[in-house]
């Protein structure tokens, strides 16, 4: 009797004690992520009784979720984990805030469902400095009903650039209120065409600007044929994304992650239907990928023990699978998309997730973020170029400037 | 010598508040202005004026000075004009019809009263070009549709209006308190003086007594006028490629959006010691030229 | 009474049968009033018996609601103060705080003679005929301020003025034009005792020099009795009696104006009492002036002492009757005074009396 009671008082003390190890993590966007992130923490606690997880208030939006942690690493507060934009863990990374994951990252990786695609999108210098959690690419959304009505048909929709352009004019004509074609003019939906031609933005090394090639020039030319032989009217970001929704835009290029809300704000009018954005190249195709990568923060290899747990769980297949179906993400794990077990019914009932996720499997690399202080600086200035070049300017001689302030601005010359 | 004792303990713990909360920022920030410090990293170098050079050098720098420039340009005279127009028409009018024109104060006063995140929500709606009711009107006069908020000759121009838009209500109410402090035996002077008009009324009295509150109201509407940013933020964030971009709109992006807080702090001091001249120029006119009494 | 029959024709401006309804109040109820050349008329009243708005009909600042505004034999009820080219002088002096004195006391003569246009500034620069006006005007507005001792002041924004200043900067705007007559609200009210002397004095000079037309509105007595020629007393918007400050003193009209006039309210015993002193006082209230009341021992009217206020040269003392009628008297000099709560005996010289029929209005009665 009294031996039984010591061991459950050695049983409770060894859960207190294991229980002791509390990781916070900090998140962004709780409008998409709140409850994934609560259903995340529940399960990964279900299955680590010894780790607590702790949540820290999220920030509104990626830009301001970075800021507060910078602001919290310089007053020593910063939490032991973050998820952020694919496209900002460089600005932590270049203040030597994450922590390198290589050491934890097992032999096989590819056997965990991380492919050479996946990891490339938190690598830098060779170095993994944060694993992906949710991923989006750009697809386009197609308003079948306007295709139909312009004489067009959803079975022989067109595969490529010319065909779609040709499409959108005749959208476009439908009527006054009625525009064909939308894309916006933003870095990542440039890297997208880009990519689509087989071009880079940079050097693998980011010693210089690529993108005043050959391919370039066609992703750049493309926003300009959109507008002078689409008709595209240059609405602005969220324009467009009012107007998809509404019915009066026939294509629209747009990110996956916002399949979502634009079933609910179509509400039945019409059926959105998503697909992959033409490929324009024999090889080298990639596109740039969006969404959210987890890093480590915490310099405590305790802590850093249990960080990792958490990480390989919400980046594992268990994980993913509850991000895919309650934010419409394309997962960040192989293993996930290719064993039917974990999320064959949900494409069964939701065929544009596949066609979104799918692209994301067959392509999916990194979204580069140009180096040094004006990194995101420059992103405004390619915006501007573009829409420079769609309202006409000429696509060589703009491109060309661009490369070269780039060039100066990123310190490359 | 007790007395004095007694004098500091009082003044202290204001001073000291005043001491860390605003004047060691501002001095941070002056610092800041001379150096290339990154948010969040652990070093700056100190490069002299080079964040003030490029501020006033580069295309983007000039762009958004002048982009701040042509917007006061246009919302100061006209705020102040429609305010002054409205509380004219209302003042008159709460003569003869007291109710409508409490009710339309309210309306005008409305913009002023609400959230700008909010009213910019629907103005994008308004401003949509296929969507929004505004070019449907357009259409139904026969006028070509605008996109108001994405062709880059227009959108500053839109910006300015919705910045009219949201200030008359405000400017409204100041210039009504106004009005109704000037002494009404003025204008029967005028009358007997031989002012018929009301138009050479409001030369004599009117405009004349309401100096000191015009000042006061200019003031007003330039400090917020060159403060710009809530409806840039909400609804262009500055473009299409920089057509909208302003002072404090750049100021926050360079900071908090590329994290370059030692060119941020250079725009904060120049965008400061800017502000600070306006006032100081306008104090000046104040006490020179509107000081009845 | 002779003024007011003469003829309408001569007369510069008058009031007939004007009312006055603001709503459903009625501030003037069917007034007649005229304004001859050369004539210094007082407007007298207790505050709110309607003598401003009487002075905004007449300068057109308020129009009548029924009745005519007479100007020289010409219907001006439904023009504005500019046709009718009246000067006026305000009791706030309502002088433009952001102009100077000179610039003060030449609107009106800027906006009689120049158009909008040649009022801009900068006009005299361009055109050598808005130039002449304004070396004109500038003329004209030295030669009535140097008589109104302003020359040097000229320059002076109004709040650098004395009261006194300012209010002979009022008066110059008024005179600076050539009106068809000059009205003045409480010209006075806003001055010490000092400078209300001369003021006065300064006043009748003005108006034996200008010969306009000049009505004065005042609820000061002494104003209108020592400046006026003829003193119209409002009561309550209508016009209780019109006459030379000595007719209207020594025979008020009615009981109303008998007790509004007088430094000293007059003392009014009703009929039956009033027997006591007149045999006509069996129907007719009987008024007399406390300095005409004396302390006698033959009176018949006897009344307590209540209160005994000493006054320098003079003493009043408050009594009652055995009626309950309060009455005063002034007593002047060495006289032995009674002491409060003594009864005396009152006496009154019957030329010192004052008759009034039972509705209040003047009664001869036979000596």
């Amino acid at each position: 009797m009294k031996s039984l009671l010591l061991s459950v008082g050695l049983a409770l003390t060894a859960t207190t004690a294991m229980a002791e190890t509390e990781i916070r993590v900090h998140y962004a966007i709780p409008t998409i992520w709140a409850e994934t992130q609560d259903m995340l923490a529940d399960a990964f606690m279900a299955a680590n009784p010894d780790v607590k997880i702790i949540i820290d208030g999220p920030a509104e939006g990626y830009a301001d979720g970075v800021q507060r942690l910078l602001r919290e690493s310089i007053a020593g507060t910063e939490p032991d984990v973050a998820y952020v934009g694919l496209n900002r863990w460089r600005i932590l990374e270049d203040r030597g805030l994450t922590q390198p994951l290589d050491g934890f990252l097992p032999a096989d990786t590819a056997a965990a469902g991380y492919t050479p695609a996946l990891l490339s999108l938190g690598q830098y210098q060779d170095v993994q400095h944060a694993l992906g959690t949710s991923a989006s690419t750009l697809v386009l959304y197609v308003n079948p009903d306007l295709v139909t009505q312009a004489g067009g048909s959803m079975e022989d929709f067109p595969t490529d650039f010319d065909g779609i352009i040709e499409l959108a004019a005749k959208i476009d004509a439908l009527g006054d209120n009625i525009e064909g074609i939308s894309i916006g003019r933003h870095d990542w939906r440039f890297q997208s065409l880009l990519g689509s031609f087989g071009g880079r933005p940079m050097l693998e090394d980011e010693s210089d600007i690529t993108f005043d090639s050959d391919e370039g020039m066609a992703a750049a030319g493309l926003y300009q044929r959109f507008a002078s032989e689409g008709g595209m009217s240059s609405l602005s970001e969220s324009e467009a994304r009012q107007s998809y929704p509404a019915g009066t835009l026939g294509m629209f290029f747009e990110s996956s992650s916002l399949l979502t809300r634009f079933e609910e704000g179509a509400d039945g009018r019409f059926d959105v239907t998503v697909l992959g954005t033409p490929v324009s190249a024999e090889e080298n195709v990639y596109f740039p990928t969006g969404g959210s990568a987890i890093v480590m923060l915490t310099d405590d290899a305790e802590k850093q023990a249990a960080a990792w747990d958490y990480m390989s769980f919400v980046t594992g297949p268990e994980g993913q699978k509850i991000v895919v179906e309650n934010t419409g993400y394309a997962p960040a794990n192989s293993i996930v998309l290719e064993d039917q077990s974990y999320l064959g019914a949900y494409y069964e009932a939701n065929p544009n997730a596949k066609a979104a996720h799918a692209q994301v499997a067959a392509h999916a690399g990194p979204w580069f973020s140009y180096p040094g202080p004006q990194g995101v600086a420059v992103t405004d200035q390619i915006a501007a170029a573009l829409v420079e070049v769609t309202d006409g300017a000429d696509v060589t001689s703009t491109i060309n400037d661009l490369a070269e302030t780039l060039r100066l601005e990123l310190g490359m010359k | 010598m007790r007395k004095h004792l007694t004098d500091l303990m009082l003044v202290g713990p204001a001073a000291i508040l005043i001491v860390v909360f605003i004047f060691m920022p501002v001095a941070i920030v002056i610092v800041l202005a001379f150096t290339d410090y990154q948010f969040g990293a652990s070093s700056a170098n100190w490069i002299g004026i080079d964040n003030f050079s490029t501020l006033f050098g580069s295309k983007i720098g000039r762009k958004a000075l002048s982009n701040t420039l042509i917007y006061a340009a246009i919302v100061i005279p006209c705020s102040v004009g429609f305010g002054l127009l409205v509380a004219i028409g209302l003042h008159n009018l709460s003569k003869t019809l007291p109710r409508i024109s409490a009710i339309l104060r309210t309306v005008y006063f409305l913009p002023v009263a609400a959230t700008m995140v909010a009213l910019a929500v629907s103005w994008q709606m308004l401003l949509h070009p296929s969507l929004g009711l505004i070019n449907n009107w357009m259409s139904m006069f026969g006028l070509q549709p605008q996109r108001w908020l994405s062709d880059r000759d227009l959108v500053l121009y839109t910006l300015a209006v919705i910045g009219v838009w949201q200030s008359v209500g405000y400017n409204m109410v100041l210039f009504l308190a106004g009005l109704a402090a000037i002494p009404s035996t003025l204008y029967d002077a005028a009358e007997v003086d031989g002012a018929q008009s009301g138009w050479a009324k409001f030369w004599i009295v009117t405009w004349p007594m309401l100096g000191p509150t015009t000042m006061f109201v200019m003031i007003v509407t330039a400090a917020t006028a060159f403060r710009i940013f809530e409806t840039v933020a909400a609804m262009t964030g500055g473009g299409p490629a920089y057509a909208s971009d302003t002072i404090v709109y750049a100021l926050y992006r360079e900071g908090f959006v590329y994290f370059k807080a030692g060119y941020a702090s250079a725009i904060t001091v120049v965008f400061f010691l800017a502000l600070l001249l306006l006032t100081a120029i306008q104090m000046l006119i104040v006490e020179r030229k509107v000081h009845y009494r | 009474m002779s003024a007011v029959t003469q003829s309408e024709v001569s007369g510069r401006i008058s009031l007939e049968g004007v009312t006055k309804k603001f709503g459903e109040a009625e501030a003037i109820k069917n007034i007649s009033l005229t304004l001859h050349k050369g004539e210094f008329v007082a407007l007298l009243g207790a505050s709110g018996c309607g003598k401003s708005t009487t002075l905004r009909l007449l300068a057109g600042l308020e129009t009548a609601t029924s009745g005519r505004v007479m100007l020289n034999g010409r219907d001006v009820t439904k023009e504005g103060p500019a046709a009718r080219n009246i000067a006026l002088m305000f009791q706030s002096y309502a002088l433009y705080p952001h102009l100077t004195v000179a610039q003060n006391i030449s609107m009106p003569l800027r906006l009689g003679r120049m158009s909008a246009l040649q009022r801009l500034p900068g006009a005299g620069l361009l055109s050598n005929s808005v130039r002449g006006m304004q070396d004109a005007i500038a003329k004209r507005v030295l030669e009535v301020a140097t008589t109104l001792r302003l020359e040097k002041l000229l320059q002076r924004k109004p709040s650098q003025l004395s009261g006194g200043q300012q209010q002979r900067v009022a008066l110059a705007r008024a005179l600076v034009r050539d009106p068809s007559a000059f009205l003045l609200d409480e010209p006075l009210s806003n001055l010490d005792t000092q400078l209300r002397g001369d003021t006065r004095d300064e006043l009748r000079a003005l108006h034996r020099r200008t010969q306009y037309p000049f009505l004065l509105v005042t609820h000061d007595q002494s104003d209108a009795l020592s400046m006026a020629d003829r003193i119209a007393v409002m009561i309550d918007g209508q016009i209780a009696q019109l006459g030379t400050p000595k007719n209207i003193f020594e025979t008020p009209a009615n009981i109303a104006v008998a007790t509004f006039i007088g430094n000293h309210r007059m003392n009014m015993v009703p009929p039956g009492e009033a027997e006591l002193l007149h045999t006509a006082g069996g129907q007719c209230h009987v008024g007399v002036r406390p300095e005409d009341v004396r302390i006698s021992p033959n009176g018949k009217l006897e009344a307590v002492v209540e209160s005994i206020a000493f006054h320098g040269e003079e003493t009043i003392l408050r009594m009652k009757t055995q009626n309950n009628t309060t009455l005063r008297t002034m007593l002047r000099g060495t006289q032995s005074l009674p002491s409060q709560g003594q009864t005396v005996g009152l006496a009154v010289e019957q030329s010192a009396m004052h008759f009034f029929d039972r509705q209040g209005q003047r009664q001869k009665v036979p000596q």
